[in-house]
């Protein structure tokens, strides 16, 4: 799966090494229980734009680690 | 090898001696099954070889897989390969069984598929008593043990259950684990049938058998008052 | 501040880091606004301000919805304060759901979270509030809520903290109009933190009715002291049931139930209680693989949550 800015949080949120590359972004909604709710509607590049978390580097990571 | 070897292992509890000197084996994929009326130390026997504090080893010694147990906290002993169903477990409110199955492994049984809406409660709070010994299975399954620890695992289930336990037990045994059966009821025996059986009366295992239906005849006909008397056969 | 361009289907509804308004959504049931631009836009809403808001959301739920409204404010930065004026307004008759969080994004920012909330339900409305606070060990939070409820009109609030501040110190004043009703629930896991909460219930209408339920944890060094009451002046019922758990010598928990009842007809009891963990729970898990950690931080987890 390539991961892009567009790619919605419902299809990392449960990838154990999905989560590790999130975590160490301290990207909020991971732990967050409503953001739970919302992970169908929620994508990657809006949430980092919207916590100045840098995006590019975090879907290169993300790629890297996921599609190995 | 001896997976479980056990020797004069003498158990105090609140200050009382509840096991007497107990020997007992149990060999890699054997099946051995613990008989003896209520209160005679059985269910003491399996935790105080699991490790729960509130059983103090007095004496003995304890090795499991040949290595000395008796010093290792209970955590560590599952760890090792060691799992108990309980008789009576207590109830966790607010812990869902899915959750509490996510942290115990990663791995998880196909048995757990059959009961899916009993993963979205809470432990058992308000399980009935099927559901709880269910639930017991479901979490040491998810263990994947080498030596299955059964307290009455077969009190308070209907006989379609019993049937579905008699199977994951059979299925698990074929694939080399090892069952140690704690009941009272000759029932499940018949349907698991055990390599060995022993008797434990008053602390103290006074009987051992590869020969489980003579021992069960003799119990069904005299109660367990032979039993006292008895030789090892 | 600048006000955020309102954005169409973005969530959460209303999105507030540090002190700077990121989206914000926009629906013909809701009208949601920075409380700054609501006080300078809506005159009706500067009754319900106590002077100028700084900041904060503004969400008044004109009619029907049928998804739950999200609000969502974070502590990004460094030493950031905020100072907070949220209201929330529910019409007649209208039945909504909101998940607030409010977090700081990362330990040790030493921030300030200040905010006084007033959530007015109108007649026949009703609301469940869901709250949820996670803050690093070095800041410093001030909720201050104030909840009006109407006639008829019943509120459910469930405020969780799981991460629990150096600083905690939560108000909840509720007043109850005639035939409403509200079901409290608070739970805190104090870890190495001062815990104040002081929640009032006020039965002020007849037919009203409040449960208010408390729990507590207090683990390495908390200090709570959580002050709950029910004053009731009408026809009405009211019960508090406040539990804790002391998992070690090192806490302190001060359980206050208060009940003040000016009204022969009125009925309101309390329970409190504080204990520690079950062993038999405790080995129970252990004899899952669990260690002690994991299994206390288990049970606390489902206590707080059952």
């Amino acid at each position: 799966m390539k991961i892009t800015k567009k790619t919605k949080l419902s299809k990392l949120i449960d990838d154990k090494k999905a989560q590790k590359v999130l975590e160490k972004y301290d990207f909020p909604c991971i732990s967050c229980p409503y953001a739970r709710m919302e992970m169908e509607t929620l994508e990657l590049g809006k949430v980092c734009e919207m916590y100045e978390i840098d995006g590019v580097k975090l879907i290169k990571e993300l790629n890297e680690k996921l599609n190995k | 090898m001896k997976l479980l070897e056990v020797k004069n292992l003498i158990v105090e509890t609140n200050g009382k001696m509840i096991l007497d000197e107990v020997d007992l084996k149990i060999e890699k994929g054997e099946v051995l099954a613990l008989l003896g009326p209520n209160a005679s130390g059985k269910s003491t026997f399996a935790k105080s070889i699991m490790g729960l504090p509130e059983y103090k080893i007095k004496s003995g010694e304890i090795y499991f897989k040949g290595k000395d147990i008796k010093k290792l906290a209970l955590e560590k002993r599952v760890k090792e390969g060691m799992a108990l169903v309980f008789q009576n477990p207590p109830a966790l409110p607010g812990i869902k069984l899915e959750k509490l199955l996510d942290l115990i492994s990663d791995k998880r049984g196909e048995y757990e598929k059959n009961h899916i809406n009993l993963l979205e409660r809470d432990v058992n709070v308000n399980f009935s008593g099927g559901e709880k010994k269910i639930s017991e299975l479901i979490q040491v399954l998810a263990l994947n043990p080498s030596l299955l620890i059964l307290d009455e695992i077969d009190s308070g289930l209907d006989m379609r259950k019993r049937g579905e336990v008699v199977d994951i037990i059979k299925e698990k045994v074929k694939e080399g684990m090892s069952i140690l059966i704690i009941t009272h009821q000759g029932e499940i025996l018949e349907q698991i049938n055990p390599n060995r059986v022993g008797v434990m009366i008053n602390g103290k295992i006074i009987c051992e058998s590869t020969n489980y239906k003579k021992v069960l005849k003799i119990i069904k006909e005299n109660d367990y008052a032979k039993c006292k008397h008895c030789k090892k056969m | 501040m600048p006000s955020a361009n309102i954005v169409k289907k973005c969530s959460p509804d209303f999105l507030l880091i540090d002190n700077e308004v990121k989206s914000i959504n926009k629906s013909d049931e809701v009208l949601i606004l920075s409380s700054v631009d609501a006080w300078s836009s809506l005159d009706w809403t500067k009754k319900y301000f106590d002077g100028k808001p700084k900041g904060g959301y503004f969400i008044w739920v004109k009619k029907q919805i049928d998804f739950p409204l999200s609000t969502c404010v974070n502590i990004a930065g460094m030493n950031i304060k905020q100072d907070l004026q949220n209201l929330m307004v529910i019409e007649r008759g209208i039945k909504a759901k909101a998940n607030v969080v409010c977090s700081s994004l990362k330990a040790n920012l030493f921030g300030v979270h200040k905010a006084r909330g007033k959530l007015i339900l109108k007649e026949g409305a009703s609301l469940e509030y869901n709250h949820v606070h996670k803050w690093g060990s070095n800041d410093n939070v001030i909720p201050d809520y104030e909840f009006i409820l109407g006639k008829g009109s019943s509120l459910d609030y469930n405020y969780l903290n799981m991460f629990s501040p150096k600083d905690l110190n939560i108000k909840n004043k509720i007043i109850c109009g005639e035939d409403s009703s509200v079901n409290l629930s608070i739970a805190v896991n104090g870890i190495d933190s001062n815990i104040k909460i002081k929640e009032e219930v006020l039965l002020q209408g007849k037919g009203s009715q409040a449960i208010s339920r408390l729990k507590l944890v207090g683990r390495k060094n908390a200090n709570i002291v959580a002050e709950s009451s029910i004053i009731a002046t009408e026809k009405s019922k009211g019960h508090i049931d406040c539990q804790s758990l002391m998992i070690d010598d090192k806490s302190k928990i001060s359980s206050i139930p208060l009940l003040i009842c000016e009204n022969k007809e009125a009925q309101i009891t309390h329970e409190a209680s504080i204990g520690k963990v079950s062993e038999e729970q405790l080995n129970y898990l252990r004899a899952r693989g669990l260690n002690e950690k994991q299994a206390i931080d288990l049970i606390i987890s489902g206590f707080l949550k059952a």
